[in-house]
């Protein structure tokens, strides 16, 4: 599998389903690269977008899905995160 | 490595990922492209709403954790000889799910096992959910009781009765009569009294959680809080899911208590005129299931009561609270 295909493979399955259901077929899917020794990128490009699910579900649903579209979603998806964090540590229920 | 992927199915390596079609009866095929299938992936068809009727193609050898998840109409599935894991929870939240059809399946040790852990239990060549009394508990129950095998309840029977009162300040000393209670696995019988039944049903919630002090407790033990108890359940049975399994016949029923209402799969006995039901009971003091028999007064499906006359007042007060 290069890693067009592999980008092929996640935008459908991103796209065609709810997130348990992306995550658990991902999550197959990575044991399949494991199982191959399939390239390393890969298989982090897999885990960094099960990280990032509900950004990677929407950058999905666009027409061009490449891997500088998934880098955008992982980046909002941190931004996601610290908001969050911040605001659990230092919101106003402080 | 071999991929393929269609408007439907995604695969790699033999492995079905993904499905995303509307079919109501999918026979998933043998192979995509020139790959042919031998494992169903995890969630590979989670939450397909449509589907009724699944056929697993001979040759899938694996069938992965939550792969049909949440399928909430599927009722049937075939499953081919082939197969020999079920990982768990593999037909989690199928609620319709009601036969898995095993096609020249000779089930080895270790395919029940996976089966029966994957949340399902084997009877004959269809699988049932294992929701179910135990077995031998079952077997148990029926030759204590002599119960015809054929089905003991009335045509068109909706609903169940069980009712009594303990009215111990009158005298009849109906708090300290004694259960029977019919042990899981074992079917070991024992008796406890109507007061320790109730004191471990309630025991975790609100009676030993408000009893703070001794006197609260006493007071409890004297039947102060509850002088008089009437413990009514109105069982609403649903026709199309009663099974009949070594000759008892196990209902599906909305089982209504009070204002609470749950559902509940519930083996019920046939004993001449008798009927008994077994509800679930938990020991909290011995911490594991038992059942404990209630007899129940029958209703036809006209309303009519076929052997409790002072059930109807019971179903009266029911038909008024649900009409409020």
């Amino acid at each position: 599998m290069t890693k067009d295909s592999l980008l092929l493979f996640m935008k459908r399955i991103l796209a065609n389903g709810t997130e348990e259901k992306s995550k658990m077929v991902l999550n197959q899917l990575k044991e399949i690269l494991s199982e191959q020794k399939a390239d390393n990128a890969m298989i982090a490009l897999i885990d960094e977008t099960l990280k990032s699910l509900p950004e990677a579900k929407t950058a999905s649903h666009a027409d061009s899905f490449s891997e500088a579209d998934l880098q955008i979603a992982f980046r909002r998806a941190a931004d996601r995160k610290r908001r969050e964090m911040e605001a659990a540590y230092y919101g106003r229920c402080r | 490595m071999a991929n393929y992927m269609d408007q439907v199915y995604a695969a790699a390596d033999g492995v079905l990922l993904s499905y995303a079609g509307q079919d109501v009866s999918l026979k998933i095929t043998t192979k995509l492209g020139y790959m042919p299938i031998h494992t169903i992936g995890k969630g590979a068809l989670m939450d397909s709403d449509k589907l009724q009727q699944v056929i697993v193609p001979v040759g899938v050898r694996r069938i992965g954790e939550k792969a049909f998840f949440g399928c909430k109409n599927l009722k049937k599935v075939y499953l081919p000889d082939s197969v020999v894991e079920v990982a768990s929870c593999a037909f989690c939240g199928c609620h319709a799910l009601r036969e898995l059809i095993l096609y020249d399946m000779k089930l080895t040790g270790q395919q029940y096992q996976s089966l029966v852990s994957s949340g399902l239990r084997v009877n004959g060549s269809t699988l049932l959910l294992s929701d179910f009394p135990d077995d031998k508990f079952l077997k148990d129950l029926v030759a204590s009781t002599s119960a015809s095998p054929a089905n003991p309840l009335p045509l068109g029977l909706k609903q169940l009765f069980t009712s009594y009162s303990l009215e111990d300040e009158k005298g009849s000393g109906s708090i300290d009569r004694n259960l029977q209670v019919y042990t899981v696995g074992g079917a070991e019988q024992k008796t406890m009294t109507e007061r320790e039944a109730f004191r471990s049903s309630m025991s975790g919630g609100f009676a030993q959680t408000d009893a703070k002090t001794e006197e609260d407790n006493d007071a409890f033990e004297k039947k102060d809080i509850f002088p008089i108890i009437v413990r009514t359940a109105l069982f609403t049975i649903d026709d199309s899911r009663t099974i009949h399994r070594d000759g008892a016949v196990i209902v599906t029923a909305v089982i209504h208590f009070g204002y609470h209402f749950w559902q509940s799969q519930v083996p019920i006995v046939c004993n001449g005129n008798q009927y008994s039901i077994y509800r679930r009971h938990y020991l909290t003091a011995e911490q594991n299931l038992c059942y404990i028999r209630r007899d129940v007064a029958v209703f036809s499906g006209d309303g009519t009561v076929t052997n409790q006359e002072e059930a109807r007042e019971v179903y009266a007060r029911y038909k008024l609270l649900s009409i409020l």
